[in-house]
Order: C-alpha cells, then structure tokens, then sequence
C-alpha cells in the first residue's frame, strides 16, 4: 500500500474510469450484482496498481483488469451462457433479443454480451477506440484477421441498427 | 486507446448517466478489508467445522475398544487434516496467481487459471482422495474384525470393494473435468498460433 499506488488509482480512475463502468454493464446485467461487480474491479485494479511497471499504457491495464475480473466474474456466475460465434452476419436471434429493448445502446450492450472470446473482446475494443494493432496483440491474432472481424462486426450492425421494423417478434 | 471514434464508437463512449460509480480511496480500502474479512471467516468456518468434524471421528472411534478402529480413526481425522490445508493452500496459491495475473492479457490470465484447475484436477488422488484412503482401510478392517466370523471377511471386503467403487468415480469424474479444461487450453493455444 503505497502512495504511488494511490496516485495511479486515481489517476487511472479519472481518465478510464468509465471503461470499468462499461465493460461491468456488458458482463453483468443485472443492476445490484453489476455493481458488486463493479465494485470489485475497483478493488482489484487498486491493489494490482501496487505494481504496475509501465509495461503497456495506464489505460490498456486498466482494461486487463476490469475485462479479466468481469470475465471471471461471468465464469462463475454463468449468466451469459451460452455466447455466440461472430459470423458475417450476427445471429438472428441474439438481434432480435437485442431489438427487444428499445435504446440503441442497450442494444450494442446485448449483441457483445452474447458474443463469445475472442470476438467479445475483439469488439469491446473495437468499440472502446483501439486500433487493429493494439487488438491483436491483445487476443494473439493477425491484425489483418482483426480487422476482418470488425468490418463484419461493423457491417452486420450497422445493416441491423438500421431496419429494426424488419423484425418480427415472436 | 484513442481514435477517432466512428458512429458506434461514439455511441458506446458517451457518458451514460450515473454508470460510472466513484469510489474514494477510503471506500477502496473499506472494500477491500471487507473481502479479506469475509475470505478469513470463510476460513474459520471451514477449519471450524473440519475439526469438529475430526474430533467427532476419533470420538466415535475411541467408543469402540478395539485398537485398529481407534487407530483408524485417528488416521482418517488426520487425513482430513491433510485435505483441509491442501484446499486452503490451493486456495491460497489460487488467489495469489488471479492477483499476479490480473493485469496480463486475458488469453493468458484465462489459460493460467485453466492450467491450476485442470492440475488440481488431474492430481486429485495425490491431495484430496489419496491421504483419505488408508485411515479408511483401517478403520474398516477394524470394525470386520470386531463382526462374528462368518460375514466380518465378506462385509469387510464389501465395504472397502464400494469405497474404491466410489473413490475411483470420484477420480473419474475429475479427469473427465481436467479433460475439458485441456479441451478449453487446447483451444486458446491453437488460436494462438
């Protein structure tokens, strides 16, 4: 416990604090248990902030953090079971489930919710502003094959997004 | 991580009300003392309950006059014992590595936790079943010898013959879960590649 330690926590906080926020909202959606978890990925980045080396970015580890907390947080409660593959075209059903609710938002937080690793993490930081070469080192895979994801990713939902009538409801 | 965000990427960054809950340093701490409270408590209710339940084992041995029973009673509470501080070191070592891990990336923070399950796993004879195993022998040839002639040999080799039945079940039931798990590293590795 050291003052250093303290200072990074709140620097980290200030400037990603929200991602935190945001990747506790994709693994957990119920709203008491989202923040417990929300909680205790503030906890562990804190005392992991005891020994941060600088060995990547402030933000990049604050990802780590919150995305392998929150993942092991999922595993364990198994409530985003089972995901699903991102293929060219998102599934129909998960989009259908995510056209349930009515705010576009909540609807992207649906469709990565059901996604399964490594697409899951590909789009979260897709969509958290990371380019194709930082995603790749990060899930191990070309940065050509990342940016193929994206564009399907991108493409699927955006064709999506834009005829939500088309759905029919069961 | 900072582009320039496109229509989803603006979509997903804007501030979304009061999702983004503060927590001060002294909240921090308070949170963090409460988890190591609650993981310590975890723990005396378990070696609480281990010992009551080992004292309880040498107490129903001792009633019995036989010296191989009550020799096998103490065995089995000490292989308890045996098995109670290989859980809380694997829990120990299990809480270490989620700490020392935690900020690598994901596919290598998962594929450690994957590898200490499926060992824990794969070695369970060595630290739950195995040092279980000969205070139960004992215990179980004590109390043959003390039945009449004619079924203590039967109903003495009965019983060991369905607590290997069930042990062995055990083991099996374990393997095929570390099978699953290599199955799970397996894939991280290959997409790896």
């Amino acid at each position: 416990m050291t003052v250093e330690q303290d200072d990074h926590y709140l620097e980290a906080t200030k400037d990603h604090g929200a991602i935190l926020a945001r990747l506790a909202r994709v693994f957990e959606a119920n709203p008491d248990l989202r923040r417990d978890l929300l909680q205790d990925m503030h906890v562990a980045l804190w005392r992991s902030l005891a020994r941060f080396d600088h060995r990547c970015a402030l933000s990049t580890w604050v990802y780590r953090v919150g995305y392998n907390v929150a993942a092991s947080h999922a595993a364990r409660e198994r409530r985003i079971q089972p995901g699903i593959a991102l293929d060219e075209n998102l599934p129909a059903a998960s989009v259908a489930a995510a056209i349930e609710v009515s705010d576009g938002l909540e609807r992207l937080y649906e469709i990565v919710r059901q996604l399964e690793p490594p697409d899951r993490q590909i789009m979260l930081m897709y969509l958290e502003g990371a380019d194709a070469r930082l995603i790749a080192e990060e899930v191990n895979l070309q940065s050509g094959a990342v940016a193929t994801r994206i564009h399907r990713f991108k493409a699927a939902l955006t064709q999506k997004f834009q005829e939500p009538a088309d759905v029919q409801r069961p | 991580m900072s582009n320039a965000p496109d229509e989803l990427q603006a979509m997903w960054l804007a501030p979304s009300g009061n999702e983004e809950e503060r927590m001060t340093l002294a909240e921090i701490r308070d949170r963090a003392n409460r988890i190591d409270a609650r993981v310590a408590r975890r723990n005396r209710i378990e070696y609480i309950a281990g010992g009551a339940a080992a004292a309880a084992y040498v107490a129903i041995g001792f009633l019995s006059e036989s010296p191989i029973v009550r020799l096998g009673a103490i065995m089995c509470a000490l292989g308890g014992f045996v098995v109670m501080w290989q859980l809380h070191r694997q829990a120990r070592s299990a809480s270490r590595e989620e700490y020392e891990h935690v900020a690598d990336r994901w596919i290598d923070f998962h594929r450690a936790m994957l590898v200490r399950q499926r060992d824990a796993l794969r070695s369970i004879w060595s630290w739950y079943l195995g040092p279980l195993v000969p205070g139960l022998i004992v215990f179980t040839v004590g109390i043959g010898e003390g039945l009449p002639a004619p079924v203590g040999v039967p109903t003495t080799i009965g019983v060991l013959v369905i607590i290997g039945v069930i042990f062995q079940a055990i083991a099996r039931l374990n393997r095929k879960a570390a099978a699953r798990l290599q199955a799970e590293i397996d894939l991280l590795d290959g997409s790896q590649g």
